[in-house]
């Protein structure tokens, strides 16, 4: 058992290791964030942080009082409420089937507990970058899967047909990677109408992103497919009468899964950056759903990023799962015996 | 070579043709068009939006408004922009030479540090001066530029060094054209450098493992061995030959000047390209939107069509082929 986590972090490094904490974490963000990503709190617009403090009988959360509401200056007002464990808090359901209201913690109303301060509507910082960031990670991974799929059969049937299926197939890919991607992410958003519900502006995103992702993936496949046609052990399987089918599918396949394990860990991050920017723009996800992208358009303006400078630790969340993600792949391409062979 | 470059535009064009159909395509596939904007307004009476309709052809089947489209289009005609009230070739080309303005600056910038950085870090691999550099191209690469932009604001607003946002400021109309000279430069320092300081990372990379692979070539050990002159080795053999790769990138920058600036041009208020676009999505201003596609699409692949013949003339070897 210990061996098997060794190897794991041998693997896959610290990087990775991070990434799976960070990723269970967010698949629980019912449970672990203290509030809902749309609870409200009028009275306390851009809420500094309140950290537990130690009272009589357990730790216990101030409760702040607004001191000057243009400036937005808080005070600790005196009284404090205590913080609880595997409490009953606002209800929720999880994955769409665990009914519940369990919470890691909750600190009972007119306290409120920010880990890491509020935005203008009082909302807790820290429960929506938790759930933005389970939203991030969903759609890459979505977006990933769809722009791998028709990336790695465009990319196979153009090496493996060649002649014209692969010229015209080329030259789609050519057409696609010509367009500058933030240009056409507009183009594709501004002829969806607008006003739709947040599950189809979710596919709309993942959509055109895997529509421009794939283009470059499918010529990386063809070249492998093309370096890896001339060898000789596909040669001697063709000659021993193997179909097409099996050819792929034992042979090429097989021998490039660990080149595309590389790049699917290195394109996820053009897909959490895009959606974040799109969702920056206001041309993704929309309030009151919380997206990386749209808590930092937030601070955009520089009132907000005087009175609430917490509003930016969503960018910083962005830059940490980028630099996370890029150092896993540049780790996976790295390990020995695998990956780093004659096609780099 | 005019052999080569004429097989290279017919190849353009083959794609030009597809990006210019592509972009019809999404056109037709959305929902309404600009007359169903207009529709709405009770001061256009019915009978000027049929004239309008018929004028625009939008009656007709897909392909013979394909074929109307794609005449205007050589006529250079990008069609109307509705909520400007202009032609979309007048607006873009209002905003093309601010957008050029900034990023040819930041484009300057980058490589002006970058090149001499990495070939003075490579020499001395592995050294504090180029693992410092190196973590920063990671960070360089990884800041997303609209993030990377925003605390460029926020120095900007805690230093007060320069000004925040716009291409201008309002000075008084007796100002000198010196005077705008200069207030312009100082609006451009800040977009200027956060765009620099996004495509640094990149290029240093690239072009330290350039310089390292050059250093360990025999080539370089034979010009050390005939005991030529230091400044004959680094130009004549390190500097021509690791530069090579980067021609490409180079090509790819200039593609990208166009549209590489989008989040920095939006962050700082500079009125380029990138802001008209993201207020023609916001307007669904719809052949304002694909007129900026199609423009940012030329320029892409006049980018890539300048770097293969700067290749050319560069390298032999390619020479040799071609």
């Amino acid at each position: 058992m210990r061996e098997g986590a060794g190897t794991l972090l041998r693997r896959v490094g610290l990087s990775g290791v991070l990434l799976i904490l960070l990723g269970v974490t967010s698949l629980f963000a019912e449970f672990l964030a203290p509030y809902r990503y749309d609870a409200v709190r009028f009275d306390l617009p851009y809420a500094p942080a309140v950290w537990p403090e130690m009272g009589k009988g357990g730790l216990v959360v101030p409760v702040l009082a607004l001191r000057d509401p243009v400036r937005r200056r808080y005070v600790k007002s005196g009284r404090t409420v205590p913080l609880r464990f595997f409490c009953r808090g606002e209800a929720y359901t999880m994955w769409g089937i665990i009914r519940s209201s369990r919470h890691l913690v909750c600190a009972r109303s007119p306290g409120r507990f920010y880990l890491m301060g509020g935005d203008l509507f009082g909302r807790d910082l820290f429960s929506r970058l938790l759930y933005g960031m389970r939203f991030s990670f969903l759609l890459s991974l979505l977006g990933v899967a769809i722009s791998f799929s028709i990336g790695t059969v465009v990319g196979m049937v153009a090496g493996y047909a060649g002649g014209w299926t692969d010229r015209i197939l080329m030259r789609l890919s050519e057409i696609v990677m010509a367009v500058p991607a933030l240009y056409l992410l507009m183009g594709l958003r501004s002829i969806v109408p607008y006003g739709l519900s947040s599950e189809a502006i979710t596919l709309i995103i993942t959509g055109s992103l895997s529509l421009i992702g794939w283009a470059s993936l499918s010529r990386v496949v063809r070249g492998l497919v093309l370096s890896l046609s001339g060898r000789d052990f596909i040669l001697s399987a063709v000659a021993a009468g193997a179909s097409p089918a099996r050819v792929i599918f034992r042979h090429l396949l097989p021998n490039m899964r660990y080149y595309l394990l590389v790049s699917v860990t290195l394109s996820i991050p053009a897909f959490i950056v895009g959606e974040a920017g799109l969702s920056f723009l206001g041309l993704g996800l929309s309030e009151p759903h919380p997206s990386l992208g749209n808590i930092l358009a937030e601070s955009q303006s520089l009132e907000t990023m005087n009175s609430a400078p917490w509003l930016l630790a969503s960018g910083g969340l962005i830059v940490l799962l980028v630099v996370l993600f890029n150092r896993l792949g540049d780790l996976l391409r790295e390990v020995p015996g695998e990956g780093n062979g004659s096609h780099r | 070579m005019i052999r080569a470059v004429l097989l290279r535009l017919s190849h353009m064009l083959l794609v030009l043709l597809g990006i210019i159909f592509l972009s019809f395509v999404m056109m037709d596939f959305a929902p309404g068009d600009f007359l169903s904007q207009m529709a709405l307004n009770p001061q256009i009476s019915p009978r000027v939006i049929a004239s309008l309709k018929e004028q625009y052809g939008l009656g007709l089947p897909f392909f013979t408004q394909f074929v109307h489209w794609m005449r205007a289009l050589l006529h250079g005609n990008l069609g109307y922009s509705f909520s400007y009230h202009v032609p979309v070739s007048d607006l873009i080309a209002q905003r093309v030479p601010m957008t050029l303005l900034l990023t040819l600056t930041a484009v300057i910038i980058a490589w002006g540090a970058a090149l001499p950085l990495a070939v003075f870090g490579a020499r001395r691999e592995g050294g504090l001066f180029d693992r410092s550099l190196l973590s920063f191209s990671y960070l360089s690469i990884s800041v997303p530029s609209f993030f990377l932009a925003l605390l460029g604001l926020l120095v900007a607003e805690k230093t007060g060094w320069f000004p925040i946002g716009g291409a201008r400021s309002a000075l008084a109309s007796g100002a000198g054209s010196g005077e705008r000279l200069l207030d312009l430069l100082r609006h451009l320092v800040l977009p200027s450098l956060t765009l620099a300081l996004g495509s640094f990372g990149v290029l240093y990379r690239l072009m330290r493992s350039s310089v390292l692979e050059v250093l360990s070539q025999p080539f370089m050990t034979a010009a050390r061995g005939l005991g030529l002159r230091e400044r004959v080795i680094f130009w004549r053999y390190l500097f021509r030959n690791a530069v090579n790769p980067l021609v490409t990138l180079f090509g790819m920058e200039l593609g990208g000047l166009l549209s590489g600036a989008a989040f920095t041009e939006m962050i700082f208020g500079w009125p380029g390209m990138g802001r008209l676009m993201l207020h023609a999505v916001m307007t669904r201003d719809l052949y304002l939107v694909m007129g900026g596609v199609l423009m940012g699409a030329v320029l892409l692949l006049l980018g890539n069509l300048l770097a293969d013949m700067m290749l050319y003339l560069l390298d032999p070897r390619v020479r040799e082929r071609a």
